[in-house]
């Protein structure tokens, strides 16, 4: 990481401490945002290999090399890793470590130590997970549903006690940047006048406080009844397996915001950057993702249309979530907006950014389906859901996730990546993206059920196409994460302060920052993006 | 309206499975409303954004401008999604609530989800058929499902008919459809149940009423034979034809002809003729007497098989001479 012969004057974050140590033992949220980018790019690229691997053996309606229970293990593991390992810590634990202290300038985060012990929290409950690999691995794809998950392999206490920790982490940063963001503002800087992507990860730290105790409960529960057969989801045992379905979508389905709404934070820094001018409705933007946070605790049910719950429950539901799509809408005008008369220049985070725009407004849009309550149940568990559910995470938070890392990679790393590569591999993945999940888009509509490893012959070009897309997709990120690794070690050096002519405040500090940051700490005295 | 309706089924009808049920119209004109608005939705901000992309692009656009907010165009853009995304919502409760209204001549047939198939129980005059994988169902005949499951969930799906509902161990879901068209239209298993989930399929075969009755009425018949030796060759077929022939052949174990009344010898026990007692014997504890010359590879059928079922059995062997 450290490259001591160009920085050995420069006093910098990266190379003002050496060796593993200090490195493992660190509380600058600089340095921990890197540990946070190893352990994440890691798990994304195999949880990547699963999904290539997942799409081959749908190559074929029949078997191609893997037998039910293998795809079975590799659908659960190729879930639970991208949500639990990937998206979830991706931009808040991330990019939000990184950034936070940065933007708001201050030090640090309210509590350096608690944000290492969130690392390590990651690392372990990661680690434990992963051990259910040697257990003979899980078969019950990453929602545990009961009673199913009370009777699967013993590995799936693994995985659920993995998730329980990796919570912890969840939970803590949460807490941490909800300090931050009170108490340890600069002088001047107000809450109208935070950067958007601040507003963001408070929007998400709420969520992430409130509703990742009651997964964890969950979690507890269904390991509790596996180990001592207490009876709270197994008929057989007087319990409710709706139950579960209640208790784990009361947390995930506001996860799946934990997931959006950051993303969506460095969207407006990126299109705000990028088009030169000032964002579009700051104060919609901002109250926009408080509102889908508060509305997102509320929406649960519409996973649950066909599961036989209460009809009128149904209908609560329907008409709820309905309404947490006008927020996001709104967010979608107000980017487009801000292009409006601005000076665009199109570099890989922009390009990344209308990677978002473009396929979260079909993730958005195909949400309508799911949500109008007789549509929903023809599309309920196809692959119409699986296709809408990667435009948000992929094509939405993902891609989102890669704008930010391109956006902030100059000051992270002191380094330029390739930018031509960098465009590249935007538009490769837009493309491979599109060839992947519109076809799922279509079959899932003509009933081709989720979670299949036979499929009818009827399907079968469609699979074929999604296949070939998903090895564009693949290599469009395995070369984003190519020009990231060789731009650190060997990409041109950065030492301005401020490469993209951004008007927030991480760009006023040296480039890689000093260890605290500051040598000053600002005084801020106007609104963000006062671009004139 | 009707005459609007087909012109969007024309369009975006490719997408959607065959129509073959009464309440089918009532999710694709939704279907094909909300596409409608989303494609126009999503062409019209993807223009939108690609003109300001070329037009501003900063080659040609040197000075920003500054437009912090703009409360008319925000009022419009907040309420416009507003009104529609309820309407959309509205729209589909109406539908749903019709689709879930059930007539009260409907036909019923309880329907059960298990690892990995799916049991339909049909009754007449308080006589009972179960039959797999098949849902026979008359046409133009409302038809009622009373749904469980006996160990994970599972979800009852037929595309072509748009009804989709979970099974659930320990409680009753319903679901009605009225099939329009004769045929034969697919099942699936749409909650993820295990190893086999994706081959957990069936086939809803809609016939006439004529059709129906004959179909049923042999089904009964045929699951209420008295005859012992039927039924005993029927038990005979589930569960011994692997392995014993009725002939003289060897599968596995030995043949069945013959059986009766002859003298056995054995590896570890003593000659005997072949009676009711060594026939009980040999299924419930198969290594206590092992024929000659045979392995010893027999699982005990101890609560697999009921008493009653074991004597059909021994009926049944009566009759191969």
């Amino acid at each position: 990481m450290s490259n001591t012969d160009t920085h050995s004057h420069g006093g910098n974050y990266i190379n003002c401490e050496k060796g593993l140590w200090s490195w493992l033992t660190t509380i600058d949220h600089k340095r921990i945002a890197l540990m946070y980018f190893i352990v994440i790019m890691a798990f994304f690229l195999i949880g990547g290999l699963f999904a290539v691997l997942l799409r081959l053996e749908l190559l074929t309606p029949e078997p191609l090399f893997m037998t039910g229970d293998a795809y079975n293990r590799v659908m659960t593991l190729h879930g639970s890793i991208m949500v639990f390992m990937v998206i979830i810590p991706g931009v808040p634990a991330l990019l939000g470590n990184f950034a936070l202290p940065l933007m708001i300038g201050a030090k640090d985060v309210a509590f350096p130590k608690l944000n290492l012990a969130s690392w390590y929290c990651l690392v372990i409950g990661a680690a434990i997970a992963v051990m259910s690999l040697f257990w003979g691995g899980v078969d019950t794809g990453w929602t545990f549903y009961t009673p199913y998950s009370g009777k699967s392999a013993d590995a799936v206490t693994f995985v659920v006690l993995g998730a329980f920790v990796m919570g912890f982490s969840s939970i803590l940063t949460g807490v941490n940047f909800i300090v931050t963001i009170h108490k340890l503002r600069a002088p001047g800087l107000t809450m109208m006048r935070l950067p958007l992507f601040i507003w963001s990860l408070y929007a998400t730290a709420i969520i992430q406080v409130i509703a990742t105790p009651v997964l964890g409960i969950t979690l507890l529960l269904l390991v509790f009844e596996r180990t001592f057969g207490i009876g709270i989801f197994d008929p057989v045992l007087g319990g409710d397996p709706v139950l579960f379905q209640h208790f784990f979508w009361f947390y995930s389905h506001p996860a799946v915001y934990i997931m959006i709404i950051p993303a969506m934070g460095i969207i407006s820094e990126v299109i705000a950057t990028f088009s030169q001018k000032t964002i579009f409705g700051y104060k919609a933007i901002a109250y926009s993702s408080l509102a889908i946070s508060a509305i997102s605790f509320l929406v649960w049910g519409h996973h649950m249309f066909v599961s036989g719950q209460s009809g009128f429950a149904g209908k609560v539901f329907s008409i709820l979530t309905m309404l947490v799509g006008v927020p996001t809408a709104i967010k979608l005008f107000n980017w487009v907006a801000t292009m409006y008369k601005g000076r665009v220049k199109l570099d890989t985070p922009m390009l990344y950014a209308i990677n978002f725009l473009s396929l979260f407004t079909i993730g958005g849009v195909t949400g309508l389906f799911l949500a109008a309550f007789a549509v929903d149940v023809h599309l309920h568990d196809t692959y119409f859901v699986v296709a809408h559910f990667h435009y948000t995470m992929l094509g939405g938070a993902l891609m989102g996730f890669f704008a930010g890392l391109f956006y902030w990679f100059p000051k992270m790393t002191g380094r330029y990546y390739n930018e031509f590569l960098g465009r590249v591999s935007a538009i490769m993945t837009f493309v491979g993206f599109n060839l992947t999940f519109i076809p799922q888009f279509i079959m899932g509509s003509q009933g081709m059920p989720r979670r299949y490893h036979t499929y009818d012959g009827v399907f079968a070009p469609y699979h074929m196409a999604s296949t070939f897309g998903s090895w564009i997709v693949a290599a469009g990120f395995i070369l984003a994460i190519y020009i990231m690794v060789r731009g650190m070690f060997k990409g041109k050096i950065c030492t301005e302060k401020n490469p993209w002519g951004s008007t927030t405040l991480e760009w006023t500090t040296d480039t890689p920052p000093i260890h605290e940051n500051f040598t000053e700490i600002p005084t801020v005295t106007g609104r963000p993006y006062e671009y004139r | 309206m009707r005459f609007l309706g087909d012109i969007l089924q024309m369009l975006f009808g490719f997408s959607l499975p065959e129509q073959a049920a009464e309440n089918v119209h009532l999710v694709d004109d939704l279907y094909n409303v909300i596409m409608l608005l989303s494609i126009v939705g999503f062409i019209g901000l993807m223009a939108v954004m690609t003109y300001f992309i070329i037009r501003y692009h900063r080659s040609v656009n040197n000075k920003s401008a500054y437009i912090p907010h703009n409360l008319t165009a925000e009022l419009i853009w907040t309420i416009i999604p507003t009104i529609i995304f309820v309407g959309i919502a509205i729209w589909g409760i109406i539908a749903f609530n019709k689709m879930e209204t059930v007539p009260s001549n409907a036909y019923k047939i309880n329907v059960t989800g298990k690892q990995w198939m799916w049991e339909f129980t049909y009754k007449r005059d308080n006589l009972e058929v179960n039959v797999a994988d098949v849902m026979y169902v008359p046409v133009n005949v409302p038809v009622v499902l009373e749904m469980t499951a006996t160990d994970v969930l599972h979800s009852f799906y037929v595309p072509s008919f748009r009804i989709k509902r979970d099974t659930v161990p320990g409680m009753k879901t319903r679901v009605n459809f009225t099939a329009t068209k004769k045929g034969d239209f697919k099942i699936f298993c749409t909650e993820f149940c295990g190893t086999a989930h994706s081959k957990m399929r069936g086939i809803v075969r809609v016939v006439s009423q004529e059709r129906f009755d004959q179909w049923l009425n042999r089904e009964v018949k045929e699951a209420n034979i008295s005859d012992p030796v039927e039924l005993g060759l029927r038990v005979y077929s589930r569960n011994c034809a692997t392995c014993h022939s009725t002939g003289t052949n060897t599968i596995i174990g030995p043949g069945l002809q013959g059986l009766w009344g002859s003298e056995r010898a054995f590896e570890n026990a003593d000659k005997l003729v072949a009676d009711a007692e060594y026939i009980r014997e040999s299924i419930i504890s198969p290594n206590t007497k092992i024929v000659k010359g045979y392995p010893a590879k027999m699982n005990s059928f101890a609560g697999l098989l009921t008493e009653k079922e074991i004597d059909h059995i021994i009926e049944f062997i009566k009759t191969l001479k």
